[in-house]
């Protein structure tokens, strides 16, 4: 029973990981295309698979530091095919990973079952093989279709990724464990019984990912859900608006009528002035109709207006509408809804109405876009880190807003920046403007 | 001493203007020297970049304040240019000459004078420094603002600069302490950028006077932000 159990060819499981890492590589967002991306996936293939062969007669303590190298290699080609963040890398080769472990075991198993180790000729072993491996492969290509986002951007976070990665690791560690010793709790004694083993744990962990991943995705899709909310709430803001607006014009085009009659009549030119001043005020707020060159921030603009009227806030704006052409409506929701909303709830509670200020600005510099927004702020702010994550203690809440400003943000390859200049807080985004498809 | 003019054809918000400024010169403790326009036409006239800031009425009778702005961006994109206007409105598009801030009619001293102290500080942030460089045969002495990229070759330094390229000896280390109270970013091991020059972002390289500057992965985000600051800091 000591015999050194068949395990499975390295080329196999090269072909495993390769094939894997070309399934996640196929759902995400390419930065390589065509003959550049065949090109380079045959020549990782060659690469992972000529490494694998060669290490398989090294040590046993070699074993972990190639199988990293391994890991290493997919999340180079994963990360060099596609568009996508480090961390996104990271988190899809592990997934790639465990997939490949899991296609690989199962299909060895299968294979042991029915030539228990024992030559068998060799169409015969490639038949098995490229019929597991594509059956397989393509289940698990519908599986992950269903759940990775069209522009292929999951917005991975660092301790999201290493979540992934103790799960990927813990399902490594207990589906191999009987390749290295027999004598652990864990450990299988039979080939038969080892295989099922590693298959079945490797299924585990394959189906953890898989729920872990559909749990990010709903997390990610709230997130969506939350703007359009955002974007419902201000068009019915602008329907009642509009409603409010026509019956005011009606109610005041008699109002003025009678107005004029008594200005008229009045000799007094005082308070003639006083008459025009509030004719001037009532009128005001239906002149408030911002025209940015971007419907979205306009009808945000106005909704918001609408409210810093009532607060006794000045709102001030210069923008560029037109710049915000290529986002999609619910980003631009959710960046100016969240950042107009906490500075709006911010300037009403300062005392002097004098200085309720908030300043916006949209415009170009250069080669990026750039959106600020300031408002008069008293005392000071809190900041963890560099980041803009605002401690809860502090009573100028920018939390939950502040996040979504910088998901939607992220998905443009922006930044977000928060600071304090005297008495102002200043809150600045800046995006890459997509130059013209000059390059590949 | 900041060389302020008001563009205004109202009477009484000139006078109001005028008395801002004063307490405001009493208050901050700044030099000012004011002088005042009728209309945009006039100033416009014989404008020679003589400003540090322009406040201007939007509404005026022959030219107004955003044809006179147009006019005036032509011969000098540095003055600050505030519009003062009864109506948010005409401001909105201020981005197309460089004007990203007004003050709403009626003015409250309030408004005046924290958009005022904002653009001081702008303007001030942009005022030209220096340092000095040992190069092969000599000192050189360089506008911070000149210098577009620095990159680093062994124990060698090329300055790329308006006036071209000058190699100086040292190390990037040292160089990065000498420059850290000026806008500079490492970008990555071997270039420190002068944000003042980044023109835009072409996937992993920043955009520096034309040419492609790797941004290693792990600083793009760095790199971005300082980038906003920067820009938060000296835009008008």
């Amino acid at each position: 029973m000591t015999n050194v159990i068949p395990d499975i060819p390295r080329i196999y499981t090269a072909l495993a990981e390769w094939m894997a890492c070309l399934i996640y590589i196929s759902l995400l967002k390419k930065r390589l295309t065509g003959w550049k991306l065949i090109t380079f996936s045959v020549c990782t293939l060659f690469i992972q698979s000529i490494f694998l062969v060669i290490t398989r007669d090294l040590p046993i303590v070699f074993w972990i530091p190639c199988m990293i190298m391994a890991i290493g290699m997919m999340l180079f080609f994963i990360f060099f095919s596609c568009d996508i963040t480090i961390f996104e890398a990271g988190y899809f080769s592990v997934r790639a990973f465990v997939a490949a472990e899991l296609i690989a075991s199962l299909e060895w198993q299968v294979h042991f079952f029915f030539w228990n180790a024992e030559k068998a000729t060799l169409p015969m072993e490639l038949l098995l093989l490229f019929a597991i491996y594509g059956v397989a492969f393509l289940f698990i290509w519908f599986l992950e279709k269903r759940q990775v986002p069209i522009d292929g951007k999951l917005n991975i976070r660092q301790h999201e990724l290493w979540s992934t990665v103790v799960i990927g690791a813990a399902v490594f560690a207990m589906s191999n464990l009987s390749f290295i010793t027999t004598r652990t709790p864990f450990s299988g004694q039979y080939a038969q019984e080892i295989f099922n083993i590693r298959t079945l744990v490797d299924l585990g962990g394959f189906a953890i990912l898989y729920a872990y991943h559909i749990q990010l995705n709903e997390l990610r899709v709230r997130h969506e859900l939350k703007a359009v909310q955002n974007i419902l709430q201000n068009q019915f803001v602008q329907y009642q608006q509009s409603k409010e607006s026509i019956e005011m014009i009606n109610f005041k085009y008699h109002d003025l009528k009678n107005q004029i009659i008594a200005l008229k009549a009045e000799k007094d030119a005082d308070k003639r002035n006083e008459f025009l001043t509030k004719m001037e005020n009532d009128i005001k707020l239906y002149e408030a109709q911002n025209k940015t060159g971007n419907h979205v921030l306009d009808t945000l603009l106005t909704s918001k207006n609408m409210n810093c009227m009532k607060n006794g806030i000045t709102l001030t704006c210069v923008a560029d509408g037109t710049l915000l052409n290529f986002m999609d409506v619910v980003d631009i929701c959710t960046i100016f809804g969240n950042a107009l909303d906490n500075a709006i709830e911010y300037e009403q509670k300062i005392a002097d109405k004098e200085k309720r200020l908030i300043h916006v600005s949209v415009f170009a510099q250069k080669g990026f876009l750039m959106i600020r927004i300031e408002n008069y702020f008293e005392g000071e702010l809190k900041l963890e880190g560099d980041l803009p994550v605002t401690t809860k203690k502090d009573t100028f809440n920018h939390g939950y807003g502040l996040k979504s400003i910088r998901y939607a943000v992220q998905k443009y390859g922006g930044v977000v920046s928060v600071d304090q200049k005297d008495h102002w807080f200043e809150l600045k985004i800046l995006i890459p403007l997509k130059n013209e498809k000059s390059d590949l | 001493m900041i060389r302020i003019a008001i563009v205004e054809d109202d009477h009484n918000y000139k006078e109001q203007l005028i008395d801002f400024l004063h307490k405001f010169k009493q208050e901050q403790g700044e030099t000012i020297s004011i002088e005042t326009y009728n209309d945009g036409d006039e100033i416009v006239e014989n404008y020679h970049a003589q400003y540090d800031i322009i406040l201007m009425d939007v509404q005026m009778q022959f030219m107004d304040g955003m044809s006179a702005a147009e006019e005036i961006r032509k011969i000098d994109s540095e003055v600050v240019i505030i519009f003062i206007t009864n109506l948010a409105q005409y401001a909105i598009k201020g981005y197309a000459v460089d004007a990203l801030d007004y003050i709403l009619k009626p003015i409250s001293y309030f408004q005046f004078s924290q958009r005022l102290t904002r653009a001081i500080e702008r303007m001030k942030k942009r005022e030209a420094q220096f340092i000095t460089v040992r190069i092969k045969g000599g000192v050189r002495r360089f506008q911070v603002s000149d210098i577009y990229y620095i990159e680093s070759f062994g124990h060698q330094l090329i300055f790329y600069t308006k006036e071209g390229e000058f190699t100086s000896s040292g190390t990037m280390k040292d160089l990065e302490k000498e420059l850290a109270d000026f806008h500079f970013f490492r970008g990555n091991k071997g270039y420190l950028i002068n944000l003042a020059h980044v023109e835009g972002m072409n996937e992993n390289c920043a955009v520096v006077r034309g040419k492609d500057l790797l941004i290693s992965r792990p600083r793009r985000k760095a790199f971005m932000e300082a980038l906003a600051n920067y820009w938060g800091e000296v835009i008008k």
